[in-house]
Order: C-alpha cells, then sequence, then structure tokens
C-alpha cells in the first residue's frame, strides 16, 4: 500500500531524512518511533504530499507522491498533532462537510457519510453545534471525523494523542483499532512505546532521519533478546543504529 | 485549478469571515457608524461653541480716560442688540478671567481714545483674547468684525461731515474669477473639501480593509492546526490560495462600501461641516458641482478596484509568510503606512498640482484620479496609465504569492 524508496529530504544543508526505505502493506498499524525531530513528521509530510523528496521515490496505494499527488491525497486522511485543528466559528457538520465537499463527494454521499461516522463517534447531540464551544473530547472525535469522511484507505497519524489526557488518549487508541477493523492501512508516529506496543504490527525506528530499525514487535524483542522496547529503543538510539 | 474547489474554499472562507462578531462588527458596522458620529461629534461641539458664544458672551472693557463713557459706546457702536454682556474688572481681574474661560475678550480702548475720534485722528482699540478657548476665539473673531463695522460706518460719517463721498475708501476693487471653474455646471464652486477628504480616506481603507480576513485565513489557519489538514485534501495549492484571495478580496470591497457609505452619511448628516460657503452641502449638490464624466469616473473607480486587488494579494502574502497571528498582525499593521504618508503628502494638492509622474506610481495614481474625477477633470491619458500601471502591479504581486503558495518553506513551517 505504502512503500518508500530511498526517500531523502534536506533543508539547505539539513538532512532531515536520509535515504529511507519502507514497505507497509494493506491494513496493517505501521509505527513510526523516534526521538523529538527524528524525522517522522517530515516522513509523513512527504507521503501527504506537503513536501516533496529530496530524492527517492514514494508511492502510496501505488500512486506517486510528486507526479500524482492529487490522488495520493484523495486517498489519505491526516490527523496531525494532539491539539485538534477545527475552525471554531463552524458546526461540527460544517468542518466535516468543508473537507468532504474538497474531497469532490456529492452532497448526499457527505450525508449519508455524516450520519455514519457521527452515529459510530456518538457525536448526534452536538453535530449541528458550533465547534469553539467543545471540550477537547468532542473536537477530537470531529477531528476523526474529518480525516475519514471520504474513507480514505491510508490513515496518516502524527503523534494523535500528544497533551491529550488518558480518557482522550484512549479514544485516540479505540479509534484506530477501528480503523484497522475497518481494512485502513496506518501509519502512526509516537515517542510512546506503550502506545506502539499495544496498537502496531509492525515498528520503523528512526533516529536522525536514518532508519535504524523495521520489524515486527515480537521480532524487535527477540532480536535484543529484551522484552523491554523502551530499553530497545533507548540502546539502538544511544548506540546510533549500531548494534 | 479547480473553480469548484476555489468556490469551495471562498464560501468558507466568507461564512467564516462573517461569523466572526469582531471583525465584522470593527470592519463592517464600525465605519458605517463611527464616521457619521465623528462628523456629528465635530459638528455639534463646534454648533454649541458658536451657540455659547452667540447667547453667553461676556467681555470686559478697560478705558484709562472714562470707564462709564468707553461702555456706552461699546454698547450703542459695538454690542447693539446682540446678547454680550460686559463685565467689570480692573485690568488684572479681567485677565485673570480671561484667561479662566470666564469672560470671552477684553476690549481696550487706548488713551484719549474717545477724543482723537472726534478729531478724526486714528484711535487704537486693543483686543484680548485666549486662543486655548475656542469661545475666546469665536468672540474675539465676532468683535473683529463688528470693529471693522464700525469703523466703516465712522469713517463714512467724518468723509460726510467734510463733504467727501465714502468711495474714496474703496478706490480700488478686486474682482476674482477662478478659471478652473468655468468648465463646471452653472460655474458652481467645487467643494475642495471633499475632494481633500475622500480619496485620502478611500486609499486608507482600501489598504488596510481586507487585514483581519488576511490574518485569518492564512496565518489563523496555520495558528489552528487546520492549514496542513487542508493541504492534504484533493483541492491544489492554487485553488486554495485563490479561494483565499478572492474571500479576502471581496470582504476588503464590502468593507470598502461600507466606509464610503459611512463617510458619505457623515456628509450628508453634516452639511455644515463640508460646506465651501456658498453651496448647500447636499448629495445633488455635491454631484452637480462635480461634473463628472462617465468614462472617468469608471476609470477612476477601476483604479480603485485594481488597488484593491493588489493590497488583497500582499495582505495574503504577508499572512503566509508569518509564522504567526501576531508576526502577520505586526507586519499588516505596517500596511496602514504608505497610504497614509501618499495620502497625507497629496492631501492639500489641488488637481492641478498633480504631476504626470504619479501615474506611474500606484498608490499615489488612485488619489489622483480620484481628485481629479472629484474635480471635474478629464485626463483620460493620466487615468488609462494609472490603471494600466495597477494591473501590472496586480499581476506581479499574483505571480510572487503563486510561487511563495508553492514553496515548501513557506507554506510548512
Amino acid at each position: 500500500m505504502i512503500k518508500m524508496e530511498n526517500i531523502t529530504k534536506k533543508f539547505n544543508d539539513f538532512t532531515a531524512i536520509d535515504n529511507l526505505n519502507l514497505e507497509i502493506s494493506e491494513g496493517e498499524i505501521f509505527g513510526l518511533l523516534g526521538e523529538n525531530g527524528a524525522g517522522k513528521t517530515t516522513t509523513l509530510r512527504m507521503l501527504a504530499t506537503m513536501l516533496k523528496p529530496t530524492s527517492g521515490k514514494a508511492t502510496v496505494g501505488g500512486y506517486d507522491t510528486v507526479k500524482e499527488d492529487a490522488k495520493v491525497r484523495e486517498n489519505i486522511g491526516i490527523l496531525f498533532g494532539g491539539e485538534t485543528g477545527l475552525y471554531d466559528r463552524l458546526t461540527a457538520r460544517e468542518n466535516i462537510e468543508y473537507f468532504g465537499e474538497l474531497y469532490d463527494m456529492s452532497k448526499e454521499e457527505l450525508n449519508s457519510a455524516i450520519e455514519k461516522v457521527s452515529k459510530a463517534l456518538s457525536m448526534q447531540e452536538y453535530i449541528d453545534k458550533r465547534v469553539g464551544t467543545f471540550s477537547k473530547g468532542m473536537k477530537q472525535k470531529v477531528a476523526f471525523a474529518r480525516a475519514i469522511i471520504h474513507n480514505p484507505k491510508v490513515l496518516l497519524l502524527d503523534e494523535p494523542t500528544s497533551g491529550l489526557d488518558v480518557t482522550a488518549a484512549v479514544e485516540v487508541h479505540n479509534f484506530i483499532k477501528d480503523c484497522k477493523k475497518a481494512g485502513k492501512t496506518i501509519i502512526f508516529s509516537s515517542h510512546t512505546m506503550s502506545e506502539i506496543e499495544k496498537l502496531c504490527d509492525r515498528v520503523a525506528i528512526i533516529h536522525k532521519g536514518k532508519l535504524i530499525e523495521v520489524s515486527t514487535l515480537k521480532g524487535l524483542k527477540e532480536k535484543y533478546h529484551n522484552e523491554n522496547l523502551e530499553e530497545i529503543f533507548t540502546t539502538l538510539v544511544s548506540n546510533g543504529g549500531e548494534e | 485549478m479547480n473553480f469548484k474547489h476555489i468556490g469551495i474554499v471562498f464560501k468558507k472562507e466568507m461564512k467564516d469571515a462573517f461569523r466572526d462578531k469582531k471583525s465584522v462588527l470593527s470592519n463592517i458596522f464600525l465605519p458605517l457608524v463611527l464616521i457619521p458620529l465623528i462628523y456629528y461629534c465635530m459638528n455639534f461641539f463646534i454648533k454649541s461653541t458658536n451657540k455659547e458664544v452667540e447667547e453667553n458672551m461676556k467681555i470686559s472693557i478697560v478705558s484709562t480716560d472714562n470707564g462709564v463713557e468707553a461702555n456706552q459706546f461699546t454698547k450703542e457702536n459695538i454690542i447693539g442688540g446682540d446678547k454680550i454682556e460686559i463685565v467689570s474688572n480692573t485690568y488684572e481681574q479681567a485677565k485673570a478671567a480671561l484667561k479662566n474661560g470666564d469672560i470671552n475678550c477684553i476690549i481696550t480702548y487706548e488713551e484719549a481714545f474717545f477724543a482723537n475720534l472726534d478729531k478724526g485722528i486714528m484711535s487704537n482699540i486693543k483686543l484680548e483674547y485666549n486662543s486655548q478657548k475656542s469661545a475666546s476665539q469665536i468672540g474675539a473673531e465676532m468683535l473683529k468684525s463688528k470693529i471693522m463695522v464700525l469703523n466703516q460706518k465712522l469713517a463714512t460719517e467724518k468723509l460726510a461731515q467734510m463733504n467727501v463721498s465714502p468711495e474714496i475708501l474703496n478706490l480700488v476693487n478686486i474682482t476674482g474669477n477662478d478659471v478652473s471653474l468655468e468648465d463646471n455646471a452653472d460655474g458652481a464652486a467645487r467643494n475642495d473639501m471633499l475632494i481633500m477628504i475622500i480619496p485620502m480616506y478611500l486609499v486608507i481603507v482600501i489598504v488596510t480593509a481586507g487585514v483581519p480576513i488576511a490574518i485569518d485565513v492564512l496565518a489563523g489557519e496555520r495558528e489552528r492546526n487546520t492549514f496542513e489538514a487542508l493541504l492534504s485534501t484533493k483541492a491544489n495549492r492554487l485553488s486554495i490560495l485563490i479561494g483565499k484571495y478572492m474571500a479576502i478580496l471581496v470582504f476588503s470591497i464590502i468593507a470598502i462600501i461600507m466606509s464610503f457609505i459611512g463617510l458619505l452619511l457623515g456628509i450628508v448628516m453634516n452639511p455644515e461641516m463640508f460646506s465651501n460657503g456658498t453651496q448647500e452641502v447636499t448629495m445633488a449638490a455635491i454631484f452637480s458641482t462635480m461634473n463628472m464624466g462617465v468614462g472617468p469616473l469608471l476609470l477612476a473607480l477601476l483604479s480603485a478596484i485594481t488597488l484593491a486587488i493588489a493590497f488583497a494579494g500582499i495582505q495574503i502574502g504577508i499572512s503566509t509568510w508569518a509564522k504567526s497571528v501576531k508576526e502577520a498582525q505586526t507586519y499588516l499593521s505596517y500596511m496602514m503606512f504608505p497610504a497614509m504618508i501618499l495620502g497625507f503628502a497629496t492631501m492639500f494638492m489641488g488637481v492641478g498640482d498633480m504631476q504626470p509622474f504619479m501615474a506611474y506610481i500606484p498608490i499615489f495614481n488612485t488619489i489622483a484620479s480620484l481628485k481629479m474625477v472629484l474635480s471635474g477633470v478629464t485626463n483620460y491619458g493620466f487615468l488609462i496609465t494609472g490603471v494600466i500601471v495597477n494591473i501590472v502591479f496586480v499581476c506581479i504581486i499574483t505571480f510572487f504569492i503563486i510561487k511563495m503558495f508553492k514553496k515548501e518553506k513557506t507554506v510548512i513551517r
């Protein structure tokens, strides 16, 4: 579903991503693990077509992120950061509708999708109220609905639980699990090991823009003879990827 | 570019902007109410001060010869039937009262004033007033004109006693003719006050009207964390940019129209403020003296519209470049300066003072075009050049903002 071949991204002289190769299968929850500034967000931004790779090639659902960027965007939904970006003066429905319309959904498709998603996320009570008055949890649900309204095949989630309390974070985890059940491919970046362990099928560890490990969680633990993912991560990062 | 996406972005931005009560209040309704209110307050203050002077003027009279005679002379020859109270004071007390605003003026008759007057020798009256008190200043002007009338009357009487015609006082008479008014309908005088105010005011509004929405649709979008989600939709960047650009422009035009209506209401509701002395200030009287041709009027409006498009572009560029709403607010507040500098620089310029080079400078050309049209002057060369220059200006700005919007470094921060 997602393929990255020798992807490099430079900002002037700074190499944010260095020759990254990854392949993610359909229906997989794939964790991107790394410290702050490791390159997780840059990777996700390149997959979301916001940034162009300096070299290399990435495809999402078989579409090239540079040459077929509109097709790629049609197939992805994003949720970047724990702070859910919504338009406070619009209602929850108008927020979701705006994005649905920009994905070229018809009025009928949109109404039926909003109906379905608001039921699934228990948002019926406040779907027609302005977002500005919502609690963080309510906003989070609207942001989920906005990300999946066009039924994307791929979800890109960049530290979606950062800054959230435990209840809101659990909501995010449940949302991710539900999306997996619906057959979506999910890339999930985090620096919280417990989250990665709870949700991901496979994980990639990135350090200073370089891929230093990619494996299933079980494979990682077996390879490093350690049950503690946090310890494996810190060892790998402190060794700069050297075993 | 996708017109459907442009329409969706535009519709959403307009809906969002009109739900922002603060922005609607300060940009749409406030100019409509505030400008008439400012002019009303100014007019009210001027009128009430004049009324106060007319109904409650107090003066003190100082004379070294004969106080009673001086008072009598003043009452009969200067005050006449007007409501002016004479307050008895020593000179020191009168001066203190003048400084406090208790009296409006002091009239001092010089030594031997009345004797000199009888002999036909020039006699001095000293008129003291306090320029920090408007009632004193207005009162002094009133007394000055009354004393001039008295002077004329006394001189005429003296000449009559000597069997000399009073015309000797006016051997040379001046009549003026403003050739620039010869083409005006009925030769009516222009309203220079309006020619001075309207272009400057309009240009300042054009340059700044879109600022609040420009901040919200780009820097605000980034700060709210909605920008990346928006960029990840099927809509391409150019469609998003044009949708937002159009929203800023339409909001600006609405704000400009409302401000202009506010200004017109201010003028029509307070005609005394704008009267040039000879004309009645009503909309009909204003239009009749402006003598505006349809062609020049359309060109001047086109110049104003193209300037508004250019500045909406500059606002969108600055808001895209700014890292935060605060930064955008700071940079966009500077936009007021070029409009104010060029506006005030040309405020007192007559239409004949406009130089051809001004047509090549945006803002300058719009002010000059508006002044020309309001003065009833037709200069197609200048007007067309101004519009072409503004269109080129719009193209340059649009080219730069499209380039800017495609740059990762500017858009993703």
